[in-house]
């Protein structure tokens, strides 16, 4: 299968007083075509750190250090600002998690609708002005025509929300990155939220699916990556994730996980906290808070290794029983 | 006697929305809390969950309507009166980044409610205190003179909890009060909050939009659509098997994780939430209701009761969701 995006060997982190963090540390990742790759960590692990630095959108004191990101086979690292643009307004686009910040506001919806369009084809106002009352219809705005004389901060996050994804849908990118799109939305809103993240993808779009519910992954994701600390640490198919999950971290996640039938009195929890990046451990990132723990864990970092059928694994666990 | 604890009748709260319009956040509601027990409040947002928490402990004035604490009635209360018994109540809120006053430290944060209502004295006394109610909630004693911004979010609502219970409330309205953080730092404060229950008679009032926290800490259930209670009874009962199409289209929306139980898309709600400027007519769910009649625009459905549930619907579900 075509793959969309490809990330290799992937590091970006921020320079402080003479030294240097990293908060993406030698991420690789694949979407590939018409399929949606997930992303789930804890808060502060990397996540959106990794899609700005795929989108070429890494706002200073960060940078991205070293690796490579291929869109359609085409190098972004590098590539010039100006050409860098022209793509995100075209061959990829992402909605954030505030959609306030990405709109306009002193612009009416409709108006910001419209240019979306013009920007993408030739065509006249009325033109534009018909078919993007179409199109946020088929996101599921009622009222559309109203709607698109209001400006953002008068509709509520659910419908700023699909605002954002019909003028995500417009441009009909390649690859579209979402970051944590439906966080601030409630449950009946999210989940026509991620309706449309699968019709969208059904066209052919790669998704690139950014979360800390394991809810959402589980809903719409093909594969997924556990992201912690800044590394990838375990990587599979979603079914395959859920089922077999290796990595002390990903289990733990899983367990921390309530239930709606309810059922023992003291939940599972992971004991402490994600480690500050200034203070990284030596070895796994995770290490600290292992129950596994043992000696080479705290000295060393794990390589990521094939436990079978493309399942990725990072850890001391799986690695000796790989070399075997 | 009601038997409640806590108990608020008809409670209607109306703000001003400009040109002669009005908000029309929470109406008619009654709510009671039993003693010792954990009341669940859930809906979508903007549905008036917090506005009717703050109305229950009166940090909030209701337009009508009253609540009762021990059968007294604290919304007429003179300022007086009501000083005396205002340390029973406490709220813990969402943001544990904004509740916090950044420029104290965290001893001065736990020793600020144990100060103001005179529950001890004495610099080192207060600091003993101040340890004891660190311990309880599992932050460590050598942080005493650190500042919020030097915690995580979990620790940060740790803080909060401890100012929270540091007054010996009766009763706390716990505002979403792990919605911020990840499951897991949500799950340690979700086994808090019930250890210091068992460890202390505290009643809460828990306002959440996530069902599986709701459906764990939670006796008993409230779910509000629009200003409105829809729903309530025993949390287990309610889940599995809900009454109201509104709870029934809340829970499947639920996106489980699992990815062989993904969510069918043809048993979703479509439609906006209503405004609550221009509430619809007759029952406020109506016009997102895929079983509505006409009669359900034209009568507004009275909450009725069946043992311990009570629903308001012309039309309620039966146990096998029809
Ligand atoms: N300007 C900055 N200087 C130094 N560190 C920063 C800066 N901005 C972000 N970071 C750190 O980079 C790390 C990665 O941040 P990132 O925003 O990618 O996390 P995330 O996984 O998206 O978390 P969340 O779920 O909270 O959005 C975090 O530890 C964060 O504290
Ligand atoms: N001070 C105010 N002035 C005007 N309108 C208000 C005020 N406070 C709340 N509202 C409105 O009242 C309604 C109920 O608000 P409330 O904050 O109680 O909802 P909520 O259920 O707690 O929502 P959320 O889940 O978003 O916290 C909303 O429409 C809100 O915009
Ligand atoms: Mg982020
Ligand atoms: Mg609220």
């Amino acid at each position: 299968m075509h793959n969309i995006l490809e990330v290799r060997h992937l590091s970006a982190g921020f320079s402080a007083r003479k030294s240097e963090v990293k908060a993406v540390d030698d991420v690789s990742l694949l979407v590939p075509e018409g399929k949606i790759v997930g992303i789930v960590g804890e808060s502060g692990c990397g996540k959106s750190m990794t899609a700005r630095a795929v989108m070429g959108l890494i706002r200073y004191p960060g940078r991205v250090i070293s690796g490579s990101v291929l869109l359609d086979g085409r190098e972004l690292v590098g590539m010039p600002e100006k050409e860098k643009r022209a793509l995100r307004g075209s061959k990829m686009s992402m909605i954030f998690q505030e959609p306030m910040t990405s709109l306009n506001p002193v612009m009416k919806v409709g108006r910001q609708v419209e240019e979306a369009i013009r920007i993408h084809e030739k065509v006249s106002r009325e033109e534009a002005a018909h078919r993007s009352v179409e199109i946020l219809t088929s996101v599921g705005v009622p009222e559309a025509e109203k709607r698109c004389l209001c400006y953002p901060h008068q509709l509520s996050g659910g419908l700023r929300q699909r605002v954002m994804i019909a003028m995500a849908m417009i441009l009909d990118p390649r690859l579209l990155i979402a970051d944590e799109p439906t966080t601030a939305l409630d449950v009946t809103v999210e989940a026509q939220i991620l309706q449309l993240m699968r019709t969208l993808s059904s066209g052919g779009t790669g998704i690139l699916l950014i979360s800390h519910d394991l809810g959402v992954i589980a809903q719409v994701c093909d594969h997924v990556y556990v992201m912690y600390a800044g590394r990838i640490v375990e990587s599979a198919e979603t079914a395959e994730l859920f089922d077999r999950p290796l990595h002390p971290y990903t289990r733990g996640l899983l367990n921390s996980v309530r239930s709606l039938r309810g059922g023992g009195d003291v939940l599972d929890t992971i004991p402490g906290v994600v480690p500050n990046l200034m203070r990284m451990p030596a070895g796994c990132g995770f290490s600290p808070r292992c129950l596994e723990c043992r000696e080479e864990c705290v000295r060393d970092v794990p390589r990521l290794v094939d436990e079978g059928d493309g399942h990725l694994i990072r850890c001391f666990l799986y690695e000796g029983e790989a070399a075997e | 006697m009601s038997g409640y604890l806590l108990e608020g009748k008809d409670l209607t709260k109306e703000f001003p929305a400009g040109k002669n319009k009005t908000v029309h956040a929470v109406s008619k509601v009654s709510l009671g809390l039993v003693e010792g027990e954990t009341l669940g409040l859930v809906g979508e947002s903007g549905c008036g969950k917090s506005t009717l928490g703050r109305m229950m402990i009166r940090a909030l004035k209701p337009t009508s309507g009253e609540v009762f604490f021990r059968s007294r009635p604290l919304t007429a209360m003179s300022g007086k009166e009501f000083a005396a018994v205002r340390r029973s109540f406490q709220m813990i809120f969402q943001d544990p980044y904004a509740s916090l006053d950044p420029r104290m430290t965290v001893r001065d944060l736990i020793a600020e409610p144990l100060e103001t209502h005179h529950i001890c004295s004495g610099k080192k006394e207060i600091t003993e205190r101040v340890l004891e109610l660190m311990d309880a909630v599992g932050v460590p004693g050598d942080f005493l003179y650190r500042y919020p911004h030097q915690f995580s979010g979990g620790q940060r609502q740790r803080i909060g909890i401890a100012r929270a219970v540091a007054q010996d409330p009766e009763v706390i309205v716990c505002d979403e009060p792990v919605s911020a953080l990840d499951v897991s730092v949500q799950n340690q404060i979700l086994n808090l909050l019930s250890d210091l229950k068992r460890k202390r008679t505290l009643t809460y009032l828990f306002i959440s939009h996530d069902l599986s926290v709701v459906r764990h800490i939670s006796d008993r259930v409230c779910v509000m659509f629009l200003g409105k209670i829809c729903e309530s009874g025993p949390t287990g009962e309610v889940w599995a098997a809900p009454a109201h199409p509104y709870t029934s289209f809340l829970l499947r929306a639920v996106p489980k994780a699992d990815p062989k139980e993904r969510t069918d898309a043809s048993l979703l709600l479509t439609g906006e939430i209503p405004s609550p400027i221009d509430p619809p007519t007759g029952c406020r769910f109506h016009t997102r209701c895929p079983f509505a009649v006409k009669q359900c625009a034209e009568e507004e459905p009275p909450l009725r009761t069946r043992g311990e549930r009570t629903v308001a619907c012309h039309f309620p579900l039966d146990r096998n969701g029809t």
